[in-house]
C-alpha cells in the first residue's frame, strides 16, 4: 500500500505523513503517476481568509488553484493510472454548511464536496471528503483519513464526512443556549 | 421610477428569456453578451442597453458600463456561463480553467463590482447555478463543480451583504429549452430536446419558466428572500429516479 499526500502543508498533512506534501499541480501530477499510490490523501486546508466578499477575485483565483484545482488534478491523475485507488480529502467544515464570516473556505469546500460526488462514478477511483472543523486535532483527522482509505468500509464512496464534533448537526450552538 | 437591471449572458437562451421577462415586468434591461450583433438586437427589442464583453475577460465590467448608462441598478443577474461535457478523467486542464474563471470567477468579480451600486438602491443580486451544482451530473463534472461553487458564493454573500440591504439568491435550472443545451456551440445535442430524459412534470423546463423564477426573486415580493438557490427543474432533483415518474414512462 502506498500513501502520496498532496495539497496544503499543513499539520493534518504531517500527521498523515513525515513527507512533506506535493503542492504544485504539475509536481503532484508526475508523482502520482510516478509512484502510482494505491492511497492518495488531498489535504486542502488552507488558513480562514475571512468574508468573501471583501476578498479580491485574483486572491480567491489562488485560493481555489491550490486547493479545487490540485485536487481535480490529482484526481485525474489517479484516474489515468488504471488501478484501483482510494482518495481522500480533507477540506474545511464549511464546505458542508456555508459561513460567510469565512466564505472563501467555504466556496472551495464547496467545489470539493461537488468533486467526490462527480469523481466517485469513476471505475477505479474510491473517493470522499473529510469536512473537518479547526479545532479538530491534526491526530484524528489522520486517523480518520487512514480510516477512509484503509478500504474496511469500501461501499463508501462519493460522500463528505463531517469531522466537527457535532458543531454544524445544528444551525448554531448560540441557537440552542438563546432556546433554552 | 422604472427599475434598473443588468443580465449577463443577456443574448441567448434563457438570459434573453430573463431579459425579456424584466422587460416585460416594466425594467430597463441592460443585455450584458459577448456578441454585438446578438446584444444590441435584443436590447433594441426591448428598449434597454447593449453591453458588449466576454465574462471571462477581467479587464470586462458590465456592471461599471450599465451603472454609467442607467445611472444605477436595482437588480444584477450574473448568468454568463459554459458547460464542458466530460466527465472528471475527461475534463482538460484547459477546460476547467475555462468554466473555473467564467462560472465562479466572473461571477465573484461582477458581484463584488454590483455590491455598491446594489447597496445604493436596496437591490438583488441573483446568480444562475444549475440543477447540476445541486445534485451533480457525472457527465458535465467540472460544470458541476463550478455550480456547486456559486451556490456556496451566493449564500456566503446573502449573509454577507445582507446588512447592506442587498439580497442575493440563486436560480437552478433543470434542462431547459432554449437554455445552455441547446444554444451553445459544440455540445453534442443537435439543438433540440430529443433523447432527455422526461422530468417528473412530463415537460421540458422552458427559457420563459426560469425567466418567470428570475423575475420573482427580482422583485418586491421577494422582498424577505434571499439566500436561496431555487430549483426550476419540472421535479428531477426530487427523486434519484425522478424520471421515471413522468407520465409518458407510465404509460
Amino acid at each position: 500500500m502506498t500513501l502520496l499526500t498532496v495539497g496544503s502543508d499543513c499539520a493534518i498533512a504531517r500527521a498523515l505523513d513525515d513527507v512533506a506534501p506535493i503542492g504544485q499541480l504539475e509536481a503532484a501530477t508526475s508523482a502520482i503517476l510516478a509512484q502510482r499510490p494505491d492511497q492518495i490523501a488531498i489535504v486542502a486546508v488552507p488558513a480562514p481568509a475571512g468574508p468573501i466578499g471583501a476578498m479580491t477575485t485574483d486572491e480567491f483565483a489562488k485560493l481555489t488553484e491550490t486547493t479545487v484545482t490540485l485536487a481535480i488534478s490529482a484526481a485525474k491523475a489517479a484516474a489515468q493510472l488504471e488501478q484501483p485507488v482510494r482518495i481522500a480529502i480533507v477540506c474545511p467544515a464549511d464546505a458542508v454548511h456555508p459561513d460567510h464570516l469565512d466564505g472563501a473556505r467555504s466556496v472551495i469546500g464547496a467545489g470539493l464536496t461537488m468533486l467526490v460526488e462527480v469523481a466517485a462514478a469513476l471505475p477505479t477511483i474510491t473517493i470522499n471528503a473529510i469536512a473537518v472543523a479547526d479545532d479538530v486535532p491534526a491526530e484524528e483527522v489522520a486517523a480518520m483519513t487512514r480510516f477512509v482509505l484503509s478500504g474496511h468500509a469500501p461501499s463508501l464512496n462519493g460522500t463528505t464526512i463531517r469531522l466537527d464534533g457535532g458543531r454544524d448537526a445544528v444551525l448554531a450552538a448560540e441557537t440552542r443556549v438563546e432556546g433554552d | 421610477m422604472t427599475r434598473r437591471a443588468l443580465v449577463t449572458g443577456g443574448n441567448s437562451g434563457i438570459g434573453a428569456a430573463i431579459c425579456r421577462r424584466l422587460a416585460a415586468d416594466g425594467w430597463t434591461v441592460a443585455v450584458a453578451g459577448r456578441s454585438r450583433e446578438r446584444a444590441e438586437a435584443i436590447a433594441q427589442e426591448l428598449d434597454g442597453i447593449a453591453v458588449v464583453g466576454d465574462a471571462a475577460d477581467a479587464a470586462h465590467d458590465p456592471v461599471a458600463d450599465a451603472v454609467r448608462e442607467l445611472g444605477g441598478l436595482e437588480c444584477v443577474i450574473l448568468n454568463a456561463g459554459v458547460i464542458a461535457d466530460a466527465d472528471l478523467a475527461h475534463t482538460t486542464d484547459d477546460d476547467w480553467h475555462r468554466l473555473l474563471e467564467v462560472n465562479v470567477l466572473a461571477v465573484h468579480r461582477h458581484a463584488r463590482a454590483a455590491h455598491a451600486a446594489l447597496a445604493a438602491t436596496g437591490g438583488s443580486l441573483l446568480m444562475t447555478s444549475s440543477d447540476a451544482g445541486v445534485w451533480g451530473e457525472t457527465s458535465i463534472a467540472g460544470y458541476s463543480i463550478t455550480k456547486r461553487m456559486v451556490l456556496a458564493l451566493m449564500r456566503c454573500l446573502a449573509a454577507e451583504w445582507g446588512p447592506d440591504g442587498i439580497r442575493v439568491n440563486a436560480i437552478c435550472p433543470g434542462d431547459t429549452a432554449p437554455g445552455m443545451v441547446t444554444t451553445t456551440s459544440g455540445r453534442r445535442e443537435p439543438g433540440t430536446t430529443d433523447g432527455w430524459l422526461p422530468p417528473p412534470l412530463g415537460a421540458t423546463v422552458r427559457a420563459q419558466d426560469v425567466a418567470g423564477a428570475a423575475a420573482f426573486l427580482a422583485s418586491e415580493d421577494a422582498t424577505r428572500i434571499t439566500g436561496v438557490g431555487l430549483l426550476i427543474d419540472a421535479g428531477m432533483r426530487a427523486s434519484s429516479t425522478g424520471w421515471q415518474t413522468a407520465p409518458e414512462v407510465r404509460r
